[in-house]
């Protein structure tokens, strides 16, 4: 190899070199610039946000089964979060978050083209009551419980709110420790 | 010309040095890209380099299960329950033991369930209480009998609650049920990706109830996870505020009616002699039993007056 063509060579290297530097270290200041919130799902239905880490706080707002989360703070049992989307800001507990992303509808094959192991983990509401309502086909029997049990579920009766329980606790002089559920 | 050649071997080093830098820097994110695509034998396309394993290990598939899933799963068996018990829809009964139950789950470890807590009654004279996973707990009228005021009433639902946050329930289910649930078909069925055999996938999900439900209403939960629920039970009324050493009171009136071999929660639950010893051992660092406060035990007989079999 002629010196000249080496040095042409080196100096092509050199300069792609560069390029892919510079862009690895504006990806690495992107990142520095905003500190990413850590990402969650929320695994439940109607999962509060409450405004100070307790059981018993004000629920400031209330987020969705598949809804996605930033962690911003993170205890032992309560994480403060920023919701995608609405911006909805407060306390969670833990146990109603995951990390596995979920799937919330069915049958979309460009979802699967990006499914990743933990996503597939995480099923969908909707193939679930799709599960039950062939389940409750096969076994007949069990209808008239399965009715009676959304009957009571909707009942009044069944049901107790945030300011129920505090108000019941109160009246049985249960003081509760601070900062409700560890 | 021998310092040119000096310059291009520095250049050279220089340059294989960016290259291992560039080499560096985009394998690490090479993994996100896909190259390429596939088809498993379902017709789902999936990302070669993200694809799941076609058959897990029960273990896998266990930990695979959601929250979702546990839902769905619980109210089968809560369903199978109501189909060997009778309810009993008392509203001021069913809204006592409600309001119970909740400050209870409000202060456990899982305050919150996918689809909520619910606390229903049997109209049983039986002795025994059972949880569904994902919260939904009943307790016979039977039961109500055996306790004597609120805080042993808390005692029974907050070991109910911990058999739930624990997912006791789900660890009921047999190997077996987990490979099949791990299997291709019908992890994709029951996923919501969509694909995958449905069918097999409402098998697997009978299976799984039969197993849970006859446990529960037969064997109970064995020993160890009792023992569990125990302990954590003291804990969470120790959180609300309740009489923690009522349950050692309660022990020691079902110990009187506990018959070896007996039907109820005498087959399905340890010796009340050795309860009373899980009991003590997470109550140790409490102070001295004390008596428990008037209104809780006459909002008890009031609310449970017509429940509590004579």
């Amino acid at each position: 190899m002629k010196p000249r063509s080496l040095t042409h060579l080196c100096i092509a290297l050199i300069a792609m070199g560069l390029v892919v530097s510079a862009y690895a270290k504006k990806d690495a200041d992107g990142e520095n610039e905003k500190p990413k919130l850590k990402p969650m799902t929320v695994q439940i239905n109607d999962a509060a946000v409450r405004t100070s880490p307790s059981f018993l706080a004000e629920v400031a707002s209330v987020l969705g089964y598949g809804d996605k989360v930033g962690v911003a703070e993170q205890g032992e049992d309560w994480m403060r979060v920023e919701a995608d989307g609405s911006g909805a800001a407060g306390w969670m507990h833990a146990s109603a978050l995951t990390k596995k992303k979920i799937n919330l509808e069915a049958g979309d094959n460009d979802a699967n083209v990006k499914a990743s192991e933990e996503e597939l983990t995480a099923g969908g509401r909707g193939y679930n009551q799709e599960i039950e309502n062939e389940f409750r086909k096969d076994n007949q029997e069990l209808e008239s419980a399965y009715k009676q049990l959304d009957r009571m579920t909707a009942d009044q009766a069944w049901q107790a709110s945030r300011a129920d329980v505090i108000r019941f606790m109160n009246e049985g002089g249960l003081k509760g420790q601070a900062g409700g559920a560890r | 010309m021998k310092t040119r050649q000096k310059t291009v071997s520095k250049l050279l080093v220089a340059g294989l040095a960016c290259v291992t830098v560039l080499v560096f820097f985009v394998q690490p994110g090479m993994s996100q890209f896909s190259i390429g695509g596939g088809r498993n034998k379902n017709g789902i396309s999936i990302d070669p380099m993200q694809a799941f394993k076609t058959v897990k290990s029960a273990t896998e598939a266990r930990q695979g299960f959601t929250y979702a899933q546990e839902y769905y799963l619980g109210r089968a068996i809560a369903a199978n329950i109501l189909t060997e018990y009778k309810l009993y829809s008392d509203p001021t009964a069913t809204r006592y033991i409600t309001l119970v139950g909740q400050t209870v789950a409000a202060h456990s470890d899982m305050p919150q369930t996918y689809g909520g807590y619910t606390f229903f009654i049997l109209d049983s004279e039986e002795v025994n209480a059972f949880a569904a996973p994902g919260g939904i707990i009943f307790i016979t009228r039977g039961m109500l009998k055996a306790c004597e005021n609120e805080d042993q009433l808390a005692a029974v639902l907050a070991h109910e609650v911990a058999h739930v946050q624990r997912q006791h329930g789900v660890s009921l289910i047999k190997d077996s049920r987990w490979k099949k649930f791990g299997t291709d078909a019908v992890f994709l069925a029951a996923s919501g990706y969509g694909g995958g055999d449905l069918a097999a996938a409402v098998g697997v999900f009978g299976d799984m109830v039969k197993d849970v439900s006859q446990e529960i209403m037969a064997q109970g939960y064995g020993k160890k996870l009792e023992k569990e629920a125990d302990a954590d039970a003291v804990e969470i009324l120790l959180r609300v505020g309740y009489e923690a050493h009522e349950s050692v009171a309660l022990m020691e009136n079902m110990r009187e009616q506990f018959v070896k071999g007996g039907k109820d929660f005498s087959k399905t639950h340890p010796k009340p002699k050795d309860r009373i010893k899980t009991i003590n051992k997470a109550l140790k660092r409490e102070s001295e039993a004390a008596d428990v406060p008037t209104v809780r035990v006459t909002r008890f007989d009031a609310a449970l007056a017509g429940a509590r079999p004579r």
